[in-house]
């Protein structure tokens, strides 16, 4: 009995051990946990990362005065069109979490509309290439974009072009 | 030839907002070559070697635009969709291409894309020997074919498709490793550079690429593996700031004794040389990007645990930018404390000092590599002298000093300075400098 109680104990502890080990480090490589991200939508309130937990995650970071950026919106949107509602191995749904580096308001909310960026999940600070979520994700070339699975977990990144598409059929069940 | 006057023992006040990153410009600027997409580049420091490679890009074909910009440093489109590659045989280009060290950087794009690529013997900083065989050898894996005309110096490469490889550099050259990069993005197959350098502007050369659409990991590390795709297309960089301006100018505010906030300075990709200058004694506070000094009368060199006196080195990235040690010996020299500076990559960038000697300072030259700095702590300020410019980092090491010295100084060949530093004079005048261009 007593070896069996140190057993069972040994195994809680090395589950608690391995669990507390496979806390991933957040980062921006593939594999580690994505930084949060917490920044206004163009009503002023504000969006979290962590609040589309559960779900395939693109973070897209582009601006309305990017030229290729804009170029690169129709792939975006496709993406979005094909997999929001689609079943992954490990989440439900793909969602776009559109960080600008705009600095002027209306250019910002006139690509969204122009573009028909549809998601509801579009934020910026206006502060252009100084913008706070680019210095943590350390971005000084756009686009460019990380793919995060439901738990936060960086999946993939600069996926662009066909690439994407492919990547997300990848995570499918 | 212009010089500086300089009259020294005046102390600043305010703000700096450094340049965009010089060493990150030249490559940046080569890899628009990859793409026949529209390219925009901001924060671009306008100094002679980025404006020569923007001229030679215009020669074979590049359609370049300035874009009025609301926002400090300068904003170029680029679009690459109509490059003469036979104006590569020119006479014209052979004498623009060798004026300039960053245009061996155009052989990689050239190769990748159009299958060939010439240039001319580079010139640049006479700071010791250059290799490029690092170049050479990573295209030949490559399977580029490789030829030097010694009678024309030229290097001539030829390759109809380029192939992915396993290549260990024999040093960890950031031309030769941005130069490789670059070949390798649009090579069939993939390509493993090890012992690659790894310093931030690689980084965001590599991020770059990334963002047009090029496959590479590792970004970051010595080993990258870079999966080649079959086009490359635009997008939007802005450079980092230059982080030997940044560390500059924190010398600059010790040794005058100045309060001095350095703005937007990508302070995590800044790597070692904040708590270098801290081993100097220097005090400073981030603030969130920026770097504020406040003025200080004193500042003590640190020793090792055991008391030992403390050796300042080059390394490659992480370590430290050998590009600093010039300022970094200069900045000790009013320090209480003594320091060894160790030049480990350059035979003769240290002969600069006996103009430091002459004003004033104790220093022991030991020998090519290695020098002694015997802090005088502020007992007596530096003399100022007449003096001239040998390279670019020299150069701004020594206005330092005459910034801090008693009296006027004159600075001759500043063509030096102005190689690597945009307008400098002018940005500290703002401040409270007192420079004459003459």
């Amino acid at each position: 009995m007593k070896k069996i109680i140190s057993l069972s104990a040994l195994v809680l502890i090395s589950i608690f051990h391995f669990s507390f080990l496979d806390e991933p480090k957040v980062g921006l490589n593939i594999g580690d946990k994505a930084p949060e991200l917490k920044f206004p939508n163009p009503d002023g309130k504000f969006i979290a990362l962590s609040s589309l937990k559960g779900k395939i995650v693109l973070i897209d970071f582009w601006a309305s005065w990017c030229g290729p950026c804009r170029m690169e919106n129709p792939n975006v949107v496709a993406a979005y069109n094909k997999f929001k509602d689609s079943k992954f191995k490990d989440a439900k749904g793909f969602e776009i979490y559109s960080v600008s580096l705009d600095n002027q308001k209306e250019r910002w909310i006139g690509a969204i509309k122009q573009d028909n960026l549809y998601w509801t999940n579009h934020v910026s600070d206006l502060q252009w290439w100084n913008s706070a979520a680019a210095r943590l994700y350390q971005v000084n070339s756009i686009p460019t974009n990380w793919l995060i699975d439901g738990n936060g977990i960086i999946v993939g990144k600069g996926l662009r072009g066909p690439v994407l598409d492919e990547e997300l059929q990848k995570l499918m069940k | 030839m212009a010089s500086f006057e300089v009259t020294g023992g005046k102390k600043l006040k305010g703000e700096l907002v450094p340049q965009g990153a010089k060493n990150e410009a030249l490559q940046i600027l080569c890899a628009v070559l990859l793409t026949h997409e529209k390219i925009t580049i901001s924060n671009i420091p306008e100094i002679i070697d980025v404006i020569k490679l923007i001229d030679l890009l215009k020669s074979i074909g590049v359609q370049v635009n300035q874009v009025s910009g609301d926002f400090d440093g300068a904003t170029y489109t680029f679009q690459a969709n109509n490059v003469n590659v036979d104006y590569l045989l020119t006479d014209e280009y052979k004498k623009k291409a060798a004026a300039l060290r960053g245009s061996i950087m155009i052989m990689g794009p050239l190769l990748a894309r159009f299958g060939k690529g010439y240039i001319p013997k580079p010139g640049g900083d006479k700071i010791g020997r250059r290799r490029l065989d690092t170049h050479f050898i990573g295209f030949q894996k490559l399977g580029a074919k490789f030829d030097y005309d010694e009678k024309t110096s030229f290097y001539k490469a030829d390759s109809s498709k380029l192939k992915g490889a396993y290549m260990l550099l024999d040093e960890a050259s950031v031309t030769g490793t941005a130069n490789i990069i670059m070949a390798a993005v649009l090579a069939k197959g993939v390509t493993t550079i090890y012992n690659a350098a790894c310093e931030p502007y690689i980084q965001q050369l590599c991020k770059m690429l990334v963002s047009m659409g090029a496959k590479i990991s590792g970004i970051g590390s010595n080993l990258l593996s870079i999966e080649g795709v079959d086009s490359l297309g635009g997008c939007n960089h802005r450079m980092l700031p230059d982080m030997i301006e940044v560390g500059s100018f924190i010398g600059l505010a010790a040794m005058t004794q100045s309060e001095i906030t350095i703005k937007n300075v990508g302070y995590e990709h800044l790597g070692i040389i904040p708590d270098t200058f801290g081993r100097l004694g220097i005090q400073m506070e981030r603030k969130g990007d920026d770097i504020y000094i406040p003025s200080q009368k004193n500042y003590a060199i640190d020793t090792y645990i055991d008391g030992s006196i403390l050796t300042i080195a080059d390394a490659i990235w992480p370590g430290l930018t050998p590009d600093l040690l010039s300022v970094i010996l200069v900045t000790a020299t009013q320090a209480k404390g003594t320091v060894l500076i160790h030049q480990k990559m350059f035979e003769s960038r240290l002969f600069f000092l006996d103009k430091l000697i002459d004003m004033g300072a104790q220093i022991i030259l030991c020998d090519p590599h290695r020098a002694t700095v015997i802090g005088l702590n502020r007992q007596y300020p530096l003399r100022g002298i007449s003096m001239t410019s040998p390279d670019i980092r020299a150069g701004v090491a020594l206005l330092i000093a005459a910034m801090s010295a008693e009296g006027k100084s004159t600075i001759h060949n500043i063509e030096q300075i102005d190689r690597g530093y945009q307008q400098i004079d002018k940005r500290l005048n703002k401040i409270g400098a007192e420079i004459v261009r003459k």
